[in-house]
């Protein structure tokens, strides 16, 4: 009797317990504030509030490694950005490399580029940064060859040397403007010499000379950064670390931000709350932050094949597709047509299909169709993959499907598979058609013309081969005149208008939710697709 | 010799399970390295990893090293993120067990009560009204469940957190010493990320809960419908014992052996729910993560959470077993 009453009584407390924890909150306060809303003044030691707080960003990124010779994705490297310094990097609101361990990086000729480190830079375990660290840098991401791939960005470094404690050269197998841009990757990051030169440092177990260091990794729920106090970079820090938290579904982050459990949920948003946040999350204490974004989505045809080996064929889907109808209808605005290869806010853009084909003209398209001898409808196969870059490729392709099909000129027969099988896929010439999307490495245009249009160097292989085009990507990727590699990437540009070997769909705009209050966000949300953790601050309201 | 049987009868139900386990991993189209890589390797680099992880090798071959994998407590390594699946279950166990046992704690509470009250007042408008609570509680899906709670007490309400096992800046202070957060809360002396921990718990425990509830609720019910019809409970009824003792402290008493039976049963019940659960409050627990290496096509990580939720499931079936045999001598003979 006395043992089933202590259960009956375990039982009644522990109810008791959820019932009052239900009841524990103050009534008064906001309703997303029943997690974290108190506690965010935690940390403070008095000062700033808003510089004594860590961010809490909520994503549904996942982050695979954050050892720099480890991962080839955004999300990891985003951390890496945040840890550890390169050489050269691409500062908030630029397109250019500047110098960020480094003094200065200049060429000595063609092949050889010598940079000189600032004095004083440290890792955060109180080791000073020196030319040794960047050569130990290069030379691991070369021997692990993680098959990651971000390794390959490096390739072309014939060898580096140390020649002094502060001078490093790096001697190129071959000239290559793009040289500076890859520097500023995450490839390029500088790690102590701690880290193995032929195997991965553990991810709790490394450490940079950045802004921040790790302080846990859990990838699948929570990863904490915190602020480095040796470093001695030249970005300011506005807060006192980042705690970034792990959501699986878009729905789960979107109420996250909306109770304010986080202060930034930023990748990734579904359209359908992006459109709910934008009209209702101001009464909820949410703003969304727009910034430019350089990730692109198009088309790749077959070029060596029918339907499309004839060009008047592709010239016409170019014709009759209304990107206005898919930004707006399918994606609300959260994407902006793009109208050619190399995205708006990225140097050498031109809007080159605009230019060359207007709005939509169904009487053009079927004009060129006629000029050309082509029989209609032109019957194809339409690939994408509903697990890769966003639920509304499905809407989007519906949409294009519709608006081919609608002219008579069109028989479009759409397929889809999923990433893992269509990743194989794509490159053996079986698709008539297919989708895919880029994220860019870095904010040079070669970045969105060479590999895709050279005839041997391109990784679509789909047969497309234009001489003037190879000369053109031979320009872009030497010639160290920046105003002539510009000039080489518009006429690349107009060139692919006119062979339409690919049709650049949409830009993808950056967006994050924000709690007001918070600060900063706006600004690191541009082109160089970096979101700089130091810039952000303030007291979430 | 009931017990020594029952114990000898695991070995062979659970090689039934692993090798169920392991050929429906291998139907999948594709081995599991190109399933979960391809793509994003090279074809010389997938050979290789697919020779390292021994997928070259004929199928029985593979079926011993699983099931020898097994003995010594290697479930392999995930293909996506290299990690131990052991170590999954380890750090993301607790969070699992926390959920189940408070959601168990949470049937208990709802559906042994009304359960009792719908075997006592039989036939009755209460009766009829538990029953289809039951029946809703049972057959509503989890997830729709739990968007229905997120919506009323989270969203419109905002008496409660939606997801997650605690706020983000609370899981952030607290040292992980044991994987479970409100012990680990404890520990570290913080009654404030206990309380917050608690917050978040109750929501998708309640959301469990109910799934369980409304089947002990019919289960109690009808055991105690039976029992109430007993001829000792009519004896104790004739002896003048009031109603109400007999109810509770004979009738309901006895109506629990066959309880205790089907206990084992709900715990199956009670981590397929889980993994719902925990997907629809983003709960870092074991279910989450066979979402997450499900999503990512990693069948090596799949395969050894499936086959510890196995074992977790046959084994809970024993214990219940011979917890039964334990209390109620008559399944012995």
């Amino acid at each position: 009797m006395r043992r089933r009453r202590f259960t009956a009584a375990a039982a009644l407390a522990a109810a008791g317990a959820l019932v009052l924890a239900a009841c524990g909150g103050d009534d008064d306060e906001d309703p997303g504030d029943s997690g974290n809303g108190a506690e965010n003044g935690a940390e403070g030691d008095g000062g700033d509030p808003a510089t004594d707080l860590p961010v809490i960003l909520g994503t549904t990124d996942s982050v695979t490694n954050v050892d720099p010779a480890g991962a080839y994705d955004k999300p990891s490297w985003n951390i890496a950005y945040n840890m550890y310094q390169r050489l050269l990097a691409v500062p908030l609101g630029e397109t250019e490399p500047q110098p960020d361990a480094a003094e200065s990086c200049d060429w000595d000729d063609d092949t050889t580029y010598t940079c000189t480190l600032k004095s004083g830079q440290m890792f955060s375990d109180g080791t000073e940064m020196t030319a040794e660290n960047v050569v130990h840098s290069v030379d691991r991401q070369l021997a692990i060859e993680h098959e990651s791939g971000g390794w390959e960005l490096l390739s072309g470094i014939e060898s580096v040397e140390a020649t002094d404690d502060s001078t490093v050269v790096f001697h190129l197998a071959e000239p290559d403007a793009t040289f500076p841009f890859l520097l500023t990757t995450a490839a390029a990051s500088i790690v102590p010499l701690d880290f193995p030169a032929d195997q991965l440092q553990p991810n709790d177990q490394v450490f940079g000379s950045g802004p921040y260091t790790v302080e846990s990794f859990d990838p699948t729920q929570q990863i904490q950064l915190g602020v480095n106090p040796n470093y001695a970079g030249d970005r300011p820090i506005n807060n006192s670390g980042v705690v970034l938290q792990f959501y699986q579904q878009e729905s789960a982050l979107k109420q996250a931000i909306e109770e304010g459990e986080v202060m930034i949920a930023y990748r990734s948003l579904s359209v359908t709350d992006i459109a709910d946040l934008e009209d209702n999350g101001a009464e909820r204490g949410v703003d969304v932050v727009v910034g430019e974004g350089t990730e692109i989505n198009y088309m790749v045809f077959q070029v060596g094949r029918e339907p499309f080996d004839e060009p008047a064929v592709r010239q016409a889907i170019a014709q009759i597709i209304d990107r206005e109808a898919i930004a707006e209808s399918v994606y609300r605005g959260t994407v902006t047509p793009l109208y050619g290869p190399v995205p708006e806010g990225v140097a050498g853009h031109v809007p080159t299909f605009q230019d060359r084909y207007g709005e939509p003209d169904v009487e053009a398209a079927e004009q060129l169709l006629a000029d050309a001898g082509v029989d209609t409808p032109v019957a194809f196969d339409l690939w994408w993959m509903p697990d890769r870059y966003g639920a509304e490729i499905a809407d989007m392709y519906g949409e294009i499907e519709r608006q081919l099909e609608d002219t008579g000129l069109f028989d479009v027969t759409l397929e889809q598979l999923s990433w893992a099988q269509y990743s194989t896929t794509f490159s053996d010439g079986s698709m008539d058609a297919f989708d895919l999307g880029w994220f860019p490495d870095h904010p040079d245009p070669s970045n969105y013309i060479a590999p895709f249009y050279h005839s041997e160097r391109n990784f679509l292989n789909y047969d497309y081969n234009n001489e003037q085009m190879d000369e053109l990507i031979d320009v872009i990727l030497t010639d160290t005149d920046q105003d002539a590699r510009i000039q080489a990437v518009e006429q690349a540009s107009e060139i692919v208008a006119e062979d339409v070997p690919i049709i650049q769909l949409w830009q993808r705009d950056q967006i994050a939710a924000v709690r007001q209050g918070v600060t900063g966000v706006e600004e690191t949300l541009d082109p160089s697709f970096i979101f700089y953790y130091n810039v952000v601050s303030g007291v979430a309201e | 010799m009931y017990l020594v049987t029952r114990v000898l009868l695991f070995v062979p139900q659970v090689l039934v399970i692993l090798t169920i386990v392991f050929v429906l991993m291998r139907v999948a189209p594709g081995d599991p390295v190109t399933v979960a890589l391809g793509g994003q390797r090279s074809p010389e680099q997938l050979a290789e990893l697919r020779a390292a992880a021994g997928y070259d090798r004929p199928v029985i071959v593979q079926y011993g090293e699983y099931l020898s994998g097994i003995l010594r407590f290697d479930l392999g390594t995930t293909i996506v993120d290299s990690r131990p699946v052991t170590q999954i279950f380890a750090v993301n166990g607790g969070a699992t067990l926390t959920l189940t046992l408070a959601a168990f704690l949470v049937a208990l509470l709802i559906g042994l009560p009304l359960g009792l009250l719908a075997g006592r007042y039989r036939d009755t408008g209460l009766d009829a009204s538990l029953r289809v609570f039951g029946i809703l509680t049972y057959a509503a899906p989890v997830f729709f469940l739990g968007l229905l709670l997120q919506l009323a007490f989270a969203r419109g309400l905002g008496w409660l957190p939606s997801s997650s096992q605690a706020s983000p800046i609370v899981l952030a202070r607290v040292p992980s010493e044991t994987n479970i957060f409100l012990l680990d809360a404890l520990l570290a002396g913080d009654t404030e990320a206990f309380w917050n921990g608690l917050e978040h718990l109750i929501l998708p425990a309640v959301t469990l809960g109910l799934l369980l509830s409304g089947v002990f609720l019919r289960i109690v019910r009808i055991n105690l419908i039976q029992t109430l019809r007993s001829d000792y409970v009519e004896a104790a009824r004739a002896r003048g014992i009031r109603e109400r003792r007999v109810v509770v402290q004979h009738a309901f008493r006895n109506a629990m052996v066959p309880f205790v039976t089907i206990l084992g049963l709900q715990v199956a019940l009670l981590l397929g729910g889980a993994i719902l659960t925990e997907q629809t409050f983003n709960w870092n627990g074991i279910g989450s993560q066979l979402v997450r290496y499900l999503d990512s096509r990693d069948y090596v990580a799949v395969q050894g959470i499936i086959t510890l939720i196995a074992l977790v499931v046959v084994t809970a079936s024993l214990l219940i077993d011979i917890i039964n045999a334990i209390i109620d001598p008559r399944v012995r003979y």
